[in-house]
C-alpha cells in the first residue's frame, strides 16, 4: 500500500479573541464531523490540538525561539520553519531550538518568496534525510504548481494550510499518483478515506449534438 | 492512473513571454477544446465581422518589447481575404523583431479551401511576408490520440501533412502541437512515426485548461501530468525541442517542466483582440 496522501484540515484561532475562538473552532470542526486541527494560544477541548504557548504534557506549536520553562516541557513539537537557505538561516536556529526542547513530532515547512524550486527542493531533501521522515508543505507560500511537483516527487511531502475548496486538487493528485486521499488528524482516530473525483474519461466524454450550426447551440 | 517520470535536475526551461495577436474571435469550427473563439454561423465572408486592423497594431497598449515570440491566429469567420493578413503580417515585423508564429495549418487549410489557393503558394506568401514559424495547430487530437469529435471540422492528418510537406518545401519553420488531457497523454506508435517523419522545428506541447469550455466536466491538466508527458515525447522524440504552452499561473513552471526536458514555457503576456 502506497503512503497516503494527507488532508489535515487546520483552523489556527492563535490570533483569534479567546471569547470567539472555541466557537470557531466548534463551527470548524462540526464541518468535518468532529475532525480537524486545532491551533490556539492555550490549551481547549479539542482532539486534535497544538498550542503556540508550550504546555506541559500538551503539543507545541514552535514558530520562534520562545523560551519554554522547564516545568512548561510539551511531549511533541511541530515546527513552523521557513526553507533553510544555508547553514546560518535563522530557520535552523528555530529548528534546533526546538529539537533542544523536546521530541519533534512534525515540520511545517514555508517557502521565502524568493527561494527557487530546486533549491528549496535540495534544502528540504537535506531535512528529511536529517531531521525527519515526513515535511508538510504550506501550500500558500509554495503554490500549487511547486507543490503538486514536490509531492509526486516524493511521497515523504504531505500537503499543509488546504482549504476545502482546493481538495479537489489533491484528489486530483492523488489518482494521478494512484496514492490514496485521506483525511488525517492527530486525535488517534484512523483516518477517514476521502472519495475520488468523479472520472469523465475524454473517449467516453460527447461533447455536443454537432449536427447544425451554430455548433454550440444548447443542448437538447 | 499512475504518472511517472525520470527527471534531470537542474535543468530549467526558458520562460518565453509570448504575445498573442488574434485575427478574430468568431468562428464556426466549435472545436471543443477551444478557449478563444466566439461561435458564429459560417456566414458568406462579407457578412463576417472585420478582423484584427492594421491601426490596432500601431495601439500604445502593445508591449512589443516584451514579448519574445510573437503569435498570430484566430477564428476562421474571416472577412479579410489571405492577402490582407499578408500585410498585416509585414506590419508587425516592422513593429517586433520578434519571432512570428502567423497562422496554424488549420487558418491556411482555411484560405486554401475558401480562395481556392495552392496551399504551397499560401505558405511560400506567409514566409515571403516575415513569418518564422507556422503555427502548430490542426494536429492536436489526432496526435495525442483524444476523440476527433472534439473538434469535427478541424484539420484531418492528411490535411496537416500536406500543409506540413508545403511548409517545409518553403523553407518555413513549423511545430505540431500536442493536447494533453487531464487523465496525461497516451501517444500512440503511429502518432511517434508521424512526428519522426515529419520532423517538425519543435513540439508545442498544450496541457487541457478545460474551464469555460464545453469539455469543462474533465478539468485541468495540472503540471504532474503535463511534465509527464513532456517527458514522454522526450523519450520518444529525443532530437525534437518541446515546448510547454502554459495558460495559467507560470510560477515555478521553468523548474518542473526542465526538469522534465522541455526547452521552453511559452506564457502569454499580452493579447491583442480584434
Amino acid at each position: 500500500m502506497s503512503t497516503p496522501l494527507c488532508w489535515l484540515p487546520t483552523l489556527d484561532i492563535s490570533n483569534v479573541d479567546v471569547s470567539f475562538g472555541p466557537w470557531l473552532a466548534h463551527r470548524f470542526l462540526s464541518s468535518f464531523r468532529g475532525r480537524g486541527h486545532i491551533i490556539s494560544q492555550s490549551p481547549g477541548p479539542w482532539p486534535s490540538q497544538e498550542t503556540i504557548q508550550a504546555t506541559s504534557g500538551g503539543q507545541w506549536y514552535c514558530r520562534g525561539l520562545t523560551k519554554v520553562p522547564k516545568r512548561s516541557k510539551p511531549i511533541g513539537i511541530t515546527a513552523e520553519i521557513s526553507v533553510p537557505t544555508g547553514l546560518a538561516d535563522p530557520a535552523l536556529d528555530v529548528l534546533n531550538h526546538a529539537l533542544q526542547t523536546g521530541p519533534l513530532v512534525r515540520l511545517v515547512a514555508i517557502r521565502p518568496h524568493d527561494l527557487n524550486l530546486h533549491q528549496a527542493e535540495t534544502s528540504l531533501r537535506t531535512l528529511l534525510d536529517t531531521v525527519i521522515d515526513t515535511i508538510w508543505l504550506d501550500q500558500q507560500s509554495f503554490g500549487w504548481n511547486a507543490l503538486t511537483w514536490l509531492i509526486a516527487s516524493d511521497p515523504r511531502f504531505q500537503p499543509a494550510g488546504i482549504s476545502p475548496q482546493d481538495v479537489w486538487r489533491l484528489s486530483q493528485l492523488a489518482e494521478q499518483l494512484g496514492r490514496p486521499l485521506v483525511l488525517r488528524d492527530f486525535s488517534g482516530k484512523p483516518d477517514v478515506p476521502l472519495p475520488g473525483l468523479h472520472h469523465f474519461s475524454p473517449e467516453q466524454s460527447v461533447p455536443r449534438a454537432l449536427n447544425s450550426l451554430p455548433a454550440w447551440g444548447r443542448s437538447p | 492512473m499512475a504518472v511517472s517520470f525520470s527527471l534531470e535536475p537542474e535543468q530549467r526551461a526558458l520562460l518565453t513571454p509570448v504575445g498573442r495577436l488574434s485575427t478574430s474571435r468568431m468562428c464556426w469550427a466549435g472545436c471543443a477544446f477551444c478557449r478563444l473563439a466566439i461561435s458564429s454561423p459560417r456566414m458568406s465572408l462579407p457578412d463576417a465581422p472585420p478582423g484584427l486592423s492594421v491601426d490596432r497594431l500601431q495601439a500604445d497598449d502593445i508591449a512589443w518589447d516584451a514579448a519574445a515570440f510573437l503569435k498570430l491566429r484566430g477564428g476562421l469567420s474571416i472577412k479579410e481575404p489571405f492577402d490582407y493578413w499578408l500585410h498585416l503580417i509585414r506590419r508587425i515585423k516592422e513593429l517586433s523583431q520578434a519571432p512570428l508564429m502567423a497562422f496554424s495549418p488549420v487558418e491556411v487549410w482555411y484560405f486554401h479551401t475558401q480562395e481556392r489557393r495552392p496551399v504551397r503558394e499560401l505558405v511560400r506568401l506567409l514566409k515571403w511576408a516575415g513569418a518564422d514559424f507556422l503555427g502548430s495547430g490542426g494536429a492536436e487530437l489526432w496526435l495525442s490520440g483524444l476523440p476527433l469529435e472534439w473538434a469535427p471540422y478541424r484539420l484531418t492528418q492528411s490535411e496537416w501533412l500536406t500543409v506540413a510537406d508545403a511548409a517545409r518545401a518553403a523553407d518555413l519553420r513549423f511545430a505540431a502541437s500536442i493536447l494533453v488531457p487531464p487523465t496525461g497523454l497516451s501517444l500512440s506508435p503511429d502518432s511517434i512515426k508521424v512526428l519522426q517523419d515529419v520532423k517538425p522545428h519543435h513540439l508545442d506541447v498544450k496541457p487541457l485548461v478545460s474551464d469555460g469550455t464545453h469539455l469543462g466536466a474533465l478539468g485541468n491538466a495540472n503540471v504532474v501530468v503535463t511534465a509527464s508527458s513532456v517527458n514522454q515525447l522526450r523519450q520518444h522524440l529525443p532530437e525534437v525541442p518541446v515546448y510547454v504552452d502554459w495558460a495559467e499561473e507560470p510560477e515555478d513552471t521553468d523548474a518542473i517542466f526542465g526538469s522534465a526536458g522541455a526547452e521552453r514555457v511559452l506564457v502569454p503576456i499580452w493579447e491583442v483582440l480584434p
